[in-house]
C-alpha cells in the first residue's frame, strides 16, 4: 500500500500542479525594469532606494532626494543635507514627480503642427538641426543663431556658452518671465556688486515687505517659509513683526501681522515715505551719504497719500523697521521694481541690515543674468535670426500679446525647440526635440554661491529622449569639430566638476556629492556700502484712474509651467480656495458696485486686450483693485490638464478650448499691473471651490491668543497642572494624551461608555503648531503623492466630492474690521474614543493598539455612517474608481493600497510608514525611535509646523508638545511655551484626539 | 353601515374585487411596474460607476436614499397599527380597512429594506452586515445602531408578513370555495387546508391574539430603532433623546395618511363604498390629528432644546434649518403640512369631504418625506467644521430611484388586490349583525 497516492497527497499534488501553471501563464513578458545607475545588486525588490537630486520647478534650487522602488520615482522629499531648503519642499516640489510621468510628455523628436506632434527619428531631427546651424553659419550673417533658455545657472551655461561660440553667434539670451533683474540692477547701481543678495528672515524682528511674496513664489519659498517660522517663534515675551505692502492680501500678506492695502503699483511710494521717515526722524544706523535725497520729497503725510493708505502707518512701519534687528523686502512684481528694489537697498543700508539680514555673498541666483527678449524679437521681426533654438522656455505663453512674440516668431525661418513637454511655444518650432525632463537628467544647478545641487538620473529614461546637453554639444560638434571636448554631458559635466574636487580623489569626491546632493561650501561674504553715485530721479508711479488690474503668480502655478499638473491644478488657492480655473477678485464694494456676485463672468478690458473670467469676491484686496492669477488660460497644446476639461465618473476627459485666462497676455511684460474696464457679460461660471464657510461661526475651531496674554495663560496652565499632579500623581501615564478645557491643562477625561483601550508600545500622535502653519498647502500634496490619493477633476470638486486626506481650511477673523485670513491643516484627528468607530457596523474601522483609527478598506462595506459621525469631516468616500492615465500609475506608492469605489477613507498617519519604521527597528532589537519615522505631511512641512512622533515615549518631541510631560520628585518641570498652548478641536466631544493644536498668537499692539 | 350588510353580501363583494381585472388595471400596473424599471436602471448605474452617480457629496453622506428608507418605514407602521394594537384595543372599526393596510405594511417594508442595500458603496457585500459564522472569523460590530437596524427590520418585515398571511387564511378558503381554473389551485394550495371547523376557528383566534400581541411592540421599536440611526451619532440636530417618540408619531402619521390616501380611490374602483364607509375615515382622520399634534410638539420642542442646552452647534444648526439654504423645506414639509394641515381636520366638514382628506392626506406625505429629508440633509450640511460646510442637490439618478421605489410599491400593491381579497372577510363579518330570525324576512 506504500506506493499508493494518498487522497492528500493527491489534492496536494493538482493544487501545486495548477497553482504552478497559474503563476506561469501570469508572469508579464521581462523587462528591464531596474535601470539602476548603481549596481543592481544592492537593489532588494520591495525597498525605496534614495537619490539625491535638484528640485528644477521654479529658481530657487532646493534640493531633492527621490524615492524610487523597483525603478520607478515615487515621491520626491526636500534633501535635508542641502543648504537652500534643509529636507523641505514646497507644494510644487512635491508634485514635480507629476512632471516625470506627465501622460502628455513628448516622447521622441517630432515636427509640430496644429496642436499634435509627428513623430521623427532622431538621426533625421538631428541631422535637420546640424544642416540648418550650418547653412547659417555659412551664410556670414553676424549672430543669426539665437538661443533662448530657461535659468540654468551652473556647467550648463558653460556648455551654452561653448555651443554659442561653436556656432559663432553670441545672441544667447535666458528667459524666466518671474525674473529678478530689476533686483540685480538695482543692486548694482546702490551698492556696486552685479547680484541678488542672501536675504535672512530669521533674525528680523521686523519684516517689512513690498510686494515681495516671499512665502509663495519670490527667490527661493522654502527657505524663506522656514526662516519666516523662526521670526515668528514666541521669545521673550515677543513675537516678530511683519507687515505686507500690496494692493491685494496675498498668501505672504495674510501670514503677515499686517497687510498694507496700497494703491496699485504704489509700493515704491511707501517705501519712499519709510526711507523719509526714517532719515527725517534719525532712525537710520547708518549713513547713506546723497543717495536718501531719492525720498527728500515723499513725506509720510504725500507719500500716504498718494498710496491710498494711512499716514501713521508709514511712520509705525518705520520706527518698527529701526528698532531692533529688522529686513525689507523688494517685490519683482510689481510696477517700477528697479526703482523699488533701489530704494528697499536704501532703507536696509540705513538701518545697519547690510551684512546681517542683507548679505552680499554668498549671492543668489547666480549665472547670467534673464534678459528681456524686446531685443531678440524686434531682430526675429526683422528676419535676422535663422536659427532660434529655444530650451525648456514658453514666451508664447508668458509674453504679453504686445510684446509680438507671436508674429516675430513667424519671421525666423528655423525654430527649434527644447522640451520634455509640449508647450505653445513647442508648437511654434519646426522642430521638437523631446528632452529628458530634470529627474532623467545629469547636470548641476547653482542657486547662490558655494551651493553645487548636483542632478542625476532617479531611473532610466521614460521615453526616447535626450538630454538637452547632448543635444547642443551634439549640434555644436556638427558645426564646430570638437567643441565641448569628448563625450557627453555627463563627461562634460564631472570635467567641469574636477575643478570643485580641488585636486583630491575625483571619484570619491563624485561619488559622496552625489550621495549629498551636491557640493556645499561656505561663500566668504563681502562688505557693500551705498555708492556715491546712485540716480535719485524717480519713474513716474503708475496713474490708473478707476480700477487697476494686478496680475500676480501663485504658490500652485508660478508663472504657469506647471499648469497640466493634475494636483497642482486641483489644489485650491491658499487664499480663494479655487481650483481648476481662473477667477477676478473683486472686493466686496467693488462687487455690490458693479452689481456682480460670485460666479458672475465679467469681461476686463486694458488697452492691450480682453479676458472674460468669473468673479471671486474677496475681502482681501482694494477696492480700487481687480486681480487674476497667473498660470491658467493653456489649451491642449499644453496638455490635458490645462486645457479645458470635464471630469466625469472618476475620469478627466478633454474638452475644446482653454481653461481660464492668462491675464499676462493683456499686461506690459514688466509691470503686471494696468488701468482696466470691467463689463458685465450675463454669464455665469460655478466658482470651483473646496471651502464651506469663509468665517468659523463663532466656533473655537481655530483658536488665537493674543501676544500679550501669553504669560498669564501660561502660568495658569502650569498652575492648574501642578495643582492636579498633586491630588494624581499617576495621572499622567506617558501616552495620555492630556484632555484640555478651555485652555486648561489637565481636566480629567469624561467616562467612556467602552472600555479604555489599551496602547501597549507606541501611541502615535501629532502637533500642529497654528503659530507656524502659513497654509502653502505643501503637505497636502505630500500626502497625495505619499497615499495615492486620487485627482477627481473640475465636476467632482464643484460638487464637493474632493478626495484630499489633508488640507488646509482658510478662515476670516470675524470680530477684525481687517479681513485678516488664518490658516487651519485639517486630517484625521484619530480619535482615543473615535466616533466613527462604534457605529461602523463590520468593524472596517476600528482602533488599533497604536492609537490609529485604521480603515479595512477591504472590509468596507461604504456605509459611509463613519463619515456622517466624523465631527472633523475628514473621511473620505470613492464616489467613483478614479483614472490615472498612463504613465502617471508608475507613480503610484506600492505600499499603499489604490482605493476602489465605494470604500471609504481618510488619513492614516502614514501607516506605511510607521509599519516599515518598526520592521527596521524589530530587525535591531530595539523600538522605534523619535526621529526615526515621521508622515509625509510633517517630512515636507518648510515651517516644521507639524510634529509627529509616538506618545508614550516622554522624550519624543511630540509627547513634549502635546503637554505630556510629568512631574518629578514632585516638581513639575518647566513648562515650554508651545506645551501650554495647545488645544483640542471640539473638546468637549470627549474624542481624545491624537492631534493637538497649539493656538496661534496674534498680535494686539498698535503695529 | 357596514352593520347592516349580510354575509353573503360581504362575500359577494369582497370576492368580486378579485375578478378578472379591466383593462385599465393592466395599465394602471404597467406604468408602475415600468417606475420600478426605471428605478432599477438608475440604480445599475450607481453599481456600475459607482455611487457618484447620486448626488451625494461630501459632508452629505447619506441623502435620498436614507430619506426614502425612513419614509417606507415609516408608511409601514400604520399597517401593524391597525391590525395589532386597535385588534387588541377591540377598535371595531379597523376590521374593514385593517387587511389593505397591512398589505401595504408588507409591501412599504420590502421597499424600505431595498435602501440600505442599494445606497451602500459596495451593494453585493452587503450581506457582511449580517451576524453569520464564517471563515475569515469576522464578526459584526453590535455597537453600530445599523446593525441594530437590521435585526429591527427584518424582525418587523417576518411578523408583519406572517400576520398578515395568517390574517389571510379564512379569506383564501373563501374565495377559494368560490374560484375555477388557476385560482382554484392557487388558493387550495395557500389556504393551507382551512375548512372552518371550529377546531380550526379555536386555534386561529388564539394564534391571531398572539401575533397581534407580538407584532404591537414591534411598532414601537422598529421606527425607535431607525431613529438611533440618528440619536446615537455625535451629529447636532440629531443626538437627541426625543427622537424614538418622535419618529413613531411621526411613522403613524405618515402610514395613516397613506392609508387614506390608497383606501379612497380603492373603494370606489372596487365598489366597496358600504363595506369601507365614512366611519373608517372619520376614525383615520382623529388619529391624524393626534399624530400631526405630538409631531408638531417634537419640531418645537427640538427647537426649545436647542436654545435651552446651551450648546452653540445644536442652536447653530436649529437656526439653520429655520433660515438657511433648506429653509423653505422645513416652512413647508414640515410646519406647514405636517403641523398645521392635519389641524384643520378638527372640522367635520373638512374630515367628511373625501376630496380634501385626500389632498390633506397627499400633502401629509410630501411632508413626511421632505421632514426625514430635513433631518438628514439639511442636518449633515451644517455640522461641526464650517469650513467643511456644504449644500446637497441630487441627481437625476437620486430621482429615478426614488420614483422607482413607488413604482415597486405600488406594483406589489396592485398585484395583491387582484391576488386576494382586499378586504377581510371573515372579520368584516365579525361586526355584522348576527343572522338572527328576524334577518332572514
Amino acid at each position: 500500500m506504500a506506493d499508493e497516492i494518498k487522497r492528500r497527497d493527491f489534492l496536494k499534488l493538482v493544487g501545486l500542479g495548477s497553482a504552478t501553471a497559474v503563476v506561469a501563464n501570469c508572469a508579464d513578458p521581462v523587462e528591464r525594469v531596474i535601470p539602476y545607475l548603481v549596481k543592481e545588486e544592492e537593489i532588494t525588490p520591495g525597498k525605496s532606494t534614495w537619490f539625491a537630486t535638484v528640485c528644477r520647478e521654479c529658481p530657487a534650487g532646493c534640493g531633492i532626494i527621490m524615492r524610487t522602488r523597483e525603478g520607478r520615482a515615487l515621491k520626491a522629499e526636500g534633501n535635508p543635507d542641502h543648504p537652500v531648503n534643509a529636507g523641505k519642499l514646497c507644494m510644487r516640489g512635491q508634485s514635480s514627480v507629476q512632471n516625470l510621468y506627465n501622460p502628455d510628455r513628448l516622447r521622441g523628436p517630432a515636427r509640430p503642427s496644429n496642436g499634435s506632434y509627428t513623430p521623427l527619428a532622431w538621426d533625421e531631427a538631428t541631422q535637420e538641426f546640424a544642416e540648418r546651424l550650418a547653412a547659417a553659419k555659412q551664410s556670414g550673417k553676424a549672430n543669426n543663431v539665437a538661443y533662448v533658455g530657461a535659468l540654468t545657472p551652473g556647467t550648463f551655461d558653460q556648455l551654452v556658452g561653448d555651443f554659442m561660440n561653436a556656432v559663432g553667434s553670441d545672441a544667447s539670451y535666458v528667459y524666466e518671465p518671474l525674473a529678478y533683474e530689476p533686483i540685480r540692477k538695482a543692486a548694482s547701481e546702490v551698492f556696486g556688486v552685479d547680484a541678488l543678495p542672501k536675504f535672512d528672515l530669521s533674525q528680523a524682528e521686523t519684516i517689512v515687505s513690498f510686494g515681495a511674496q516671499y512665502l509663495e513664489t519670490w527667490l527661493s519659498p522654502v527657505e524663506y517659509a522656514a526662516q519666516f517660522a523662526q521670526h515668528k517663534t514666541y521669545e521673550n515675551g515677543k513675537v516678530g513683526v511683519s507687515y505686507f505692502v500690496g494692493p491685494r492680501q496675498s498668501l505672504t500678506a495674510a501670514n503677515s501681522d499686517k497687510w498694507v492695502a496700497v494703491k496699485a503699483g504704489h509700493e515704491l511710494t511707501v517705501a519712499l515715505g519709510v526711507l523719509n521717515v526714517i532719515l527725517g526722524d534719525n532712525l537710520a544706523k547708518q549713513d547713506i551719504g546723497a543717495a536718501g535725497s531719492i525720498a527728500r520729497d515723499y513725506t509720510a503725510a504725500k507719500a500716504a497719500e498718494q498710496a491710498g493708505i494711512d499716514e501713521e502707518t508709514i511712520r509705525r512701519m518705520a520706527r518698527r523697521l529701526a528698532q531692533g534687528t529688522s529686513i525689507a523686502l523688494p517685490g519683482s512684481t510689481v510696477a517700477n521694481p528697479e526703482a523699488l528694489a533701489k530704494v528697499v537697498f536704501l532703507i536696509n543700508a540705513a538701518l545697519g541690515n547690510l551684512g546681517s539680514t542683507v548679505q552680499f555673498g554668498p549671492n543668489q541666483n547666480q549665472g547670467r543674468a534673464t534678459a528681456d527678449l524686446s531685443g531678440l524679437i524686434a531682430r526675429m521681426e526683422l528676419g535676422e535670426i535663422d536659427v532660434l533654438v529655444l530650451n525648456d522656455v514658453n514666451p508664447a505663453f508668458s509674453l504679453p500679446d504686445a510684446a509680438r512674440w507671436n508674429e516675430a516668431i513667424k519671421n525666423v525661418s528655423y525654430v527649434v525647440a527644447l522640451a520634455s513637454h509640449p508647450t505653445e511655444t513647442a508648437q511654434q518650432a519646426s522642430l521638437v526635440l523631446a528632452t529628458h525632463t530634470p529627474y532623467e537628467q545629469w547636470n548641476d544647478y547653482v542657486p547662490r554661491e558655494g551651493v553645487h545641487g548636483l542632478l542625476q538620473p532617479v531611473m532610466r529614461p521614460l521615453y526616447d529622449t535626450r538630454h538637452p546637453g547632448d543635444v547642443l554639444l551634439a549640434a555644436a560638434r556638427s558645426v564646430s569639430e570638437g567643441a565641448g571636448g569628448v563625450g557627453n554631458y555627463e563627461d562634460y559635466l564631472k570635467q567641469a566638476w574636477q575643478g570643485l574636487a580641488g585636486g583630491g580623489n575625483f571619484e570619491q569626491f563624485w561619488r559622496e556629492s552625489l550621495q549629498r546632493g551636491g557640493y556645499f561650501a561656505e561663500a566668504a561674504g563681502s562688505t557693500v556700502s551705498v555708492g556715491g553715485n546712485v540716480a535719485t530721479d524717480l519713474p513716474p508711479a503708475p496713474s490708473i484712474e478707476g480700477l487697476a488690474l494686478v496680475a500676480y503668480p501663485t504658490i500652485q502655478w508660478y508663472d504657469g509651467r506647471m499648469a497640466n499638473t493634475p494636483w497642482l491644478q486641483e489644489q485650491p488657492d491658499p487664499m480663494t480656495k479655487l481650483s481648476w480655473q481662473s477667477w477676478v477678485e473683486v472686493s466686496p464694494k467693488t462687487a455690490d458696485r458693479l452689481g456682480v456676485q460670485n460666479g458672475d463672468v465679467v469681461s476686463v478690458e486694458t488697452e492691450m486686450g480682453k479676458v472674460e473670467a468669473p468673479v471671486y469676491v474677496y475681502r482681501g484686496i482694494r477696492d480700487d483693485v481687480i486681480a487674476i492669477p497667473i498660470g491658467q488660460g493653456h489649451d491642449h497644446s499644453f496638455g490635458r490638464y490645462a486645457g479645458e476639461a470635464n471630469s466625469w465618473r472618476g475620469e478627466i476627459i478633454p474638452v475644446e478650448g482653454k481653461r481660464g485666462v492668462n491675464p499676462l497676455a493683456i499686461l506690459p511684460a514688466t509691470a503686471m499691473l494696468g488701468a482696466a474696464k470691467v463689463g458685465k457679460t450675463g454669464r455665469t461660471e460655478q466658482l470651483i471651490s473646496s471651502q464651506g464657510s469663509d468665517v468659523q461661526d463663532g466656533r473655537p475651531i481655530l483658536q488665537t491668543i493674543p501676544a500679550s496674554q501669553v504669560p498669564q495663560f501660561v502660568e495658569k496652565t502650569v498652575s492648574h497642572t501642578a495643582e492636579l499632579l498633586k491630588h494624581d500623581k499617576t495621572y499622567w501615564e506617558a501616552g495620555t494624551i492630556p484632555h484640555r478645557v478651555a485652555g486648561q491643562l489637565g481636566e480629567h477625561p469624561g467616562q467612556n461608555f467602552y472600555s479604555e483601550i489599551p496602547h501597549p508600545e507606541y501611541r502615535w500622535g501629532m502637533t500642529i503648531n497654528l503659530q507656524n502653519c502659513i497654509g502653502c498647502g505643501a503637505c497636502q500634496i505630500a500626502c497625495q503623492s505619499e497615499n495615492n490619493v486620487p485627482v477627481v477633476g473640475p465636476e467632482l470638486i464643484a460638487k464637493g466630492r474632493e478626495m484630499s486626506w489633508l488640507w488646509i481650511d482658510r478662515y476670516y477673523d470675524e470680530d477684525s474690521q481687517d479681513p485678516k485670513a488664518y490658516f487651519i491643516p485639517s486630517l484625521c484627528q484619530q480619535c482615543t474614543s473615535a466616533p466613527c468607530e462604534t457605529v461602523c457596523p463590520v468593524y472596517a474601522t476600528y482602533h488599533n493598539p497604536e492609537g490609529l483609527n485604521a480603515q479595512v478598506y477591504n472590509r468596507c462595506v461604504g456605509t459611509r455612517y463613519c463619515g456622517n459621525n466624523c465631527p472633523y469631516k475628514v473621511r473620505r468616500f470613492n464616489w467613483f474608481d478614479y483614472a490615472w492615465p498612463d504613465p502617471l500609475n508608475l507613480q503610484l506608492n506600492p505600499d499603499v493600497a489604490v482605493r476602489a469605489k465605494g470604500v471609504m477613507e481618510k488619513c492614516t498617519f502614514c501607516v506605511q510608514r510607521t509599519r516599515e519604521a518598526k520592521d527596521l527597528a524589530r530587525d535591531e532589537g530595539r523600538m522605534v525611535q523619535d526621529g526615526d519615522v515621521t508622515t509625509a505631511c510633517a517630512q515636507t512641512c518648510p515651517t516644521d509646523a507639524i510634529v509627529f512622533g509616538n506618545l508614550k515615549d516622554p522624550n519624543s518631541q511630540v509627547a513634549k508638545l502635546t503637554g505630556n510631560w510629568r512631574a518629578e520628585g514632585g516638581e513639575t518641570l518647566p513648562m515650554p511655551v508651545e506645551n501650554a498652548l495647545g488645544y483640542q478641536v471640539l473638546v468637549e466631544l470627549n474624542t481624545q484626539t491624537a492631534v493637538t493644536y497649539l493656538r496661534r498668537i496674534v498680535q494686539d499692539e498698535e503695529i | 353601515m357596514v352593520t347592516e350588510l349580510t354575509y353573503d353580501q360581504v362575500n359577494r363583494d369582497i370576492i368580486r374585487t378579485l375578478e378578472k381585472p379591466k383593462p385599465y388595471y393592466f395599465l394602471a400596473v404597467g406604468f408602475t411596474a415600468i417606475l420600478f424599471a426605471i428605478g432599477v436602471w438608475a440604480e445599475s448605474q450607481n453599481v456600475k460607476h459607482g455611487l457618484g452617480m447620486s448626488g451625494y457629496m461630501h459632508p452629505v453622506y447619506w441623502a435620498f436614499y436614507i430619506t426614502d428608507f425612513v419614509f417606507w418605514v415609516g408608511i409601514g407602521h400604520a399597517g401593524t397599527l391597525i391590525s395589532a394594537i386597535l385588534y387588541l384595543f377591540r377598535a371595531r372599526w379597523r376590521m374593514s380597512i385593517y387587511r389593505a393596510a397591512e398589505a401595504m405594511t408588507v409591501f412599504a417594508v420590502m421597499t424600505a429594506g431595498l435602501f440600505p442595500l442599494l445606497h451602500v458603496g459596495r451593494p453585493w457585500y452587503a450581506y457582511w452586515l449580517f451576524p453569520y459564522p464564517n471563515q475569515r472569523q469576522l464578526w459584526v460590530n453590535f455597537r453600530s445602531p445599523l446593525i441594530w437596524d437590521v435585526f429591527a427590520v427584518s424582525t418587523y418585515a417576518t411578523v408583519s408578513t406572517v400576520f398578515l398571511i395568517v390574517g389571510l387564511l379564512p379569506d383564501i378558503a373563501a374565495a377559494r370555495d368560490k374560484a375555477t381554473g388557476w385560482r382554484k389551485v392557487l388558493y387550495g394550495i395557500t389556504s393551507l387546508g382551512w375548512r372552518g371547523s371550529s377546531e380550526q376557528w379555536r386555534h386561529y383566534t388564539k394564534a391571531y391574539m398572539f401575533f397581534a400581541a407580538l407584532a404591537t411592540p414591534l411598532v414601537l421599536s422598529v421606527h425607535s430603532v431607525v431613529s438611533w440611526d440618528f440619536a446615537m451619532s455625535v451629529v447636532p440636530g440629531w443626538h437627541s433623546t426625543i427622537f424614538p417618540p418622535y419618529f413613531v408619531a411621526g411613522a403613524i402619521l405618515s402610514g395613516v395618511a397613506m392609508v387614506i390616501t390608497i383606501l379612497i380611490p380603492l373603494r370606489k374602483i372596487f365598489g366597496i363604498e358600504h363595506i369601507i364607509t365614512m366611519w373608517h375615515f372619520d376614525a383615520m382622520s382623529k388619529l391624524l390629528i393626534l399624530t400631526s399634534t405630538i409631531v408638531g410638539y417634537a419640531y418645537a420642542v427640538e427647537f426649545w432644546n436647542a436654545w435651552y442646552s446651551g450648546n452653540p452647534y445644536e442652536a447653530a444648526h436649529f437656526s439653520y434649518r429655520a433660515f438657511g439654504d433648506y429653509a423653505f423645506l422645513f416652512w413647508f414639509g414640515m410646519v406647514f403640512c405636517n403641523s398645521l394641515v392635519p389641524q384643520l381636520l378638527y372640522f367635520k366638514k373638512i374630515r367628511n369631504n373625501l376630496m380634501l382628506l385626500f389632498i390633506a392626506t397627499i400633502f401629509v406625505n410630501i411632508g413626511m418625506w421632505l421632514e426625514r429629508y430635513i433631518i438628514i440633509v439639511t442636518t449633515l450640511s451644517h455640522e461641526y467644521i464650517p469650513a467643511s460646510w456644504g449644500i446637497y442637490k441630487p441627481s437625476y439618478i437620486d430621482w429615478l430611484v426614488t420614483l422607482g421605489s413607488f413604482g415597486w410599491f405600488f406594483t406589489l400593491f396592485l398585484i395583491f388586490t387582484k391576488l386576494f381579497p382586499i378586504v377581510s372577510i371573515n372579520e368584516v363579518k365579525e361586526i355584522l349583525r348576527p343572522p338572527l330570525k328576524e334577518a332572514h324576512k
